[in-house]
């Protein structure tokens, strides 16, 4: 089912800044990068590789081959594949930490991405101080982060021990306290890479509803994660990613099951060298 | 209608004025991460904030009680003019050494956030500038208490500071990335520096040695660097015009290179993290 972008035009009319009803437009989107040939982890080493081999070859990964997505403002999207098919690349792309080799991404709105269990975060810092860095890095104001200061402690439920240092957390609390950070105000656009599976049943309740509570104003969510069951409740529609390539585009629940389908099937061929040989004996 | 952020891959790119409007965009972050280590560094430590006043302190009084056996007849305020000498020299090693070793950690941000690669290094030498201007405090209540008055040559210091942060900043950029790429360059960088420390004339006087030691002391950047925080404080006199010119070269040079090495390999070393 493989389906190709949306007869929807991408005209250079959509160059200018004023609102559009996309969110993301991935067009064609290609990403290389040049390894080294050789392992060379020291300066030592390398001059001796270029001793022996008298020139430094590299090889190109091919990232991302002919990526398109069209995503539309407020849609609740999700990328699925195996490990290895690009995803963690596309989100790079989409956080504008990469650039394409070729084709273009164009986005309109401010990108969010929903960090891992506190990246950024600072062990010796206390909670309150962390939540100043952590807003910091996601581009917020002083000021700004004053204001939803104590939305944060109370999404977190850390106001016994905002004042404490970090290290003294348990791993849900620092956890609790990277979400209430990141979703403390409405993103145009969420980024959501594999970190929904958190804390108790409570507080993965309240999470679902602050993204609701997004999506409803507004917000585009896009999710990438293993989690079938997330996508499938959460999307609308979603792309399964393989090797760089797109497989398909459409309704969440059918890219899923194609895309479990493709894994049994993979499973079974894998397996079945063996169960021809026990068949033979 | 209201205008919304808007990225578009295609538009033609700039990555020195990127980074420069995104240094700017974020300068409240760099003051953040600033505070935020010099605040770590003394947070669980005994003395606390006292730290950073101890440690040119004690490496001063080590020194001093090494080398005034040797030089402090010929030298007179010893002390003044060894500190002078150290606090320069270690707020560039310190500075650029700090930058290296600390690139790796924070590079990995780098690979979930967008953020200016260059900030992580900017705010390791602002770290040390910070700690070079505390030794200062330090150092003219040193002065007062041995008998070295205050000159109006100390108004020449914020043209140190400048240039020390330019040059300093030009090295931290050019070896960060390829500090990350390849695992020996901070050793190399480290052994190399404290090479040059001997040749900066901190313990002793350059007069002290002739010939081809001399021209090389001459030769070294940071020996002037030096003398740009030295002769206004303990010399009471206006830096030269030379020394300001050479290490202007240097610092322009550094500037220069290191923001081309650093545009070039940070990419790759992103990617490798």
């Amino acid at each position: 089912m493989k389906s190709t972008l949306d007869g929807k035009t991408t005209s250079s009319t959509l160059d200018s800044a004023e609102p559009s009803p996309w969110a993301i437009l991935v067009e064609d989107l290609h990403l290389y990068y040049r390894r080294p040939r050789h392992d060379a982890t020291s300066i030592k080493e390398l001059v001796l590789t270029l001793i022996r081999q008298r020139r430094l070859e590299s090889y190109e990964v091919r990232a991302l081959r002919g990526v398109s997505l069209a995503i539309r403002q407020g849609e609740v999207y999700g990328i699925i594949g195996r490990n290895g098919a690009g995803k963690s690349t596309l989100f790079k792309v989409l956080s504008r930490l990469l650039r394409p080799t070729k084709g273009r991404v164009r986005i309109w709105g401010e990108v969010a991405p929903l960090l891992g269990v506190g990246a950024g975060f600072h062990p010796e810092l206390t909670g309150r101080e962390n939540i100043y860095l952590y807003s910091a890095l996601l581009g917020r104001s002083r000021k700004r982060t004053d204001e939803l200061f104590h939305d944060i402690v109370e999404f977190a439920e850390l106001e016994d021990f905002i004042e404490a240092p970090l290290r003294t957390y348990s791993s849900g609390m620092v956890a609790r306290l990277g979400f209430a950070v990141a979703m403390a105000e409405r993103p145009d656009i969420l980024l959501v890479d594999e970190v929904l599976a958190v804390g108790d049943v409570n507080f993965k309740n309240k999470c679902e509803r602050r993204f609701e509570e997004f999506v409803q104003q507004g917000s585009t969510i896009v999710i990438i994660s293993h989690n079938m069951n997330v996508i499938r409740e959460m999307c609308g529609r979603a792309s399964w990613l393989h090797q760089g390539e797109i497989m398909a585009t459409g309704p969440a629940k059918e890219v899923v099951t194609e895309f479990l389908q493709f894994m049994k099937q993979e499973a079974q061929r894998r397996a079945s060298p063996q169960t021809k040989n026990t068949n033979a004996n | 209608m209201e205008n919304t952020k808007f990225y578009d891959s295609a538009h033609p790119r700039h990555p020195f004025l990127e980074e420069m409007r995104g240094l700017w965009r974020y300068r409240d972050l760099v003051w953040l991460l600033v505070w935020r280590n010099l605040t770590v560094r003394y947070k669980r430590s005994f003395l606390g904030a006292l730290w950073s006043l101890m440690d040119p302190l004690l490496t001063m009084v080590i020194m001093a009680i090494v080398f005034s056996a040797l030089l402090s007849r010929k030298i007179p305020f010893f002390p003044v003019y060894l500190f002078s000498g150290l606090l320069m020299f270690n707020f560039f090693f310190q500075g650029t050494q700090n930058a290296i070793a600390n690139f790796e950690q924070a590079g990995r941000l780098l690979t979930k956030v967008y953020l200016p690669r260059s900030a992580f290094v900017i705010v390791s030498i602002t770290e040390a500038l910070v700690n070079l201007l505390i030794g200062i405090g330090i150092m003219s209540g040193l002065a007062v208490i041995e008998g070295l008055p205050f000159a109006w040559t100390w108004l020449s210091l914020p043209l140190a500071l400048f240039i020390g942060f330019i040059a300093a900043t030009g090295v931290a950029l050019a070896l960060a990335p390829l500090s990350v790429l390849y695992a020996d360059v901070k050793n190399i960088y480290v052994a190399l520096l404290r090479l040059v420390m001997y040749l900066s004339a901190i313990f002793y006087q350059v007069d002290m040695f002739s010939g081809w030691t001399r021209k090389l002391i001459e030769f070294n950047p940071l020996y002037h660097l030096v003398l740009l925080l030295r002769e206004p404080v303990y010399g009471h006199q206006w830096p030269g015009a030379e020394s300001i010119a050479y290490v202007s070269l240097f610092a322009i040079v550094a500037w220069v290179a290191g923001w081309w090495l650093f545009l070039r390999f940070i990419d790759e070393a992103i990617l490798t993290l």
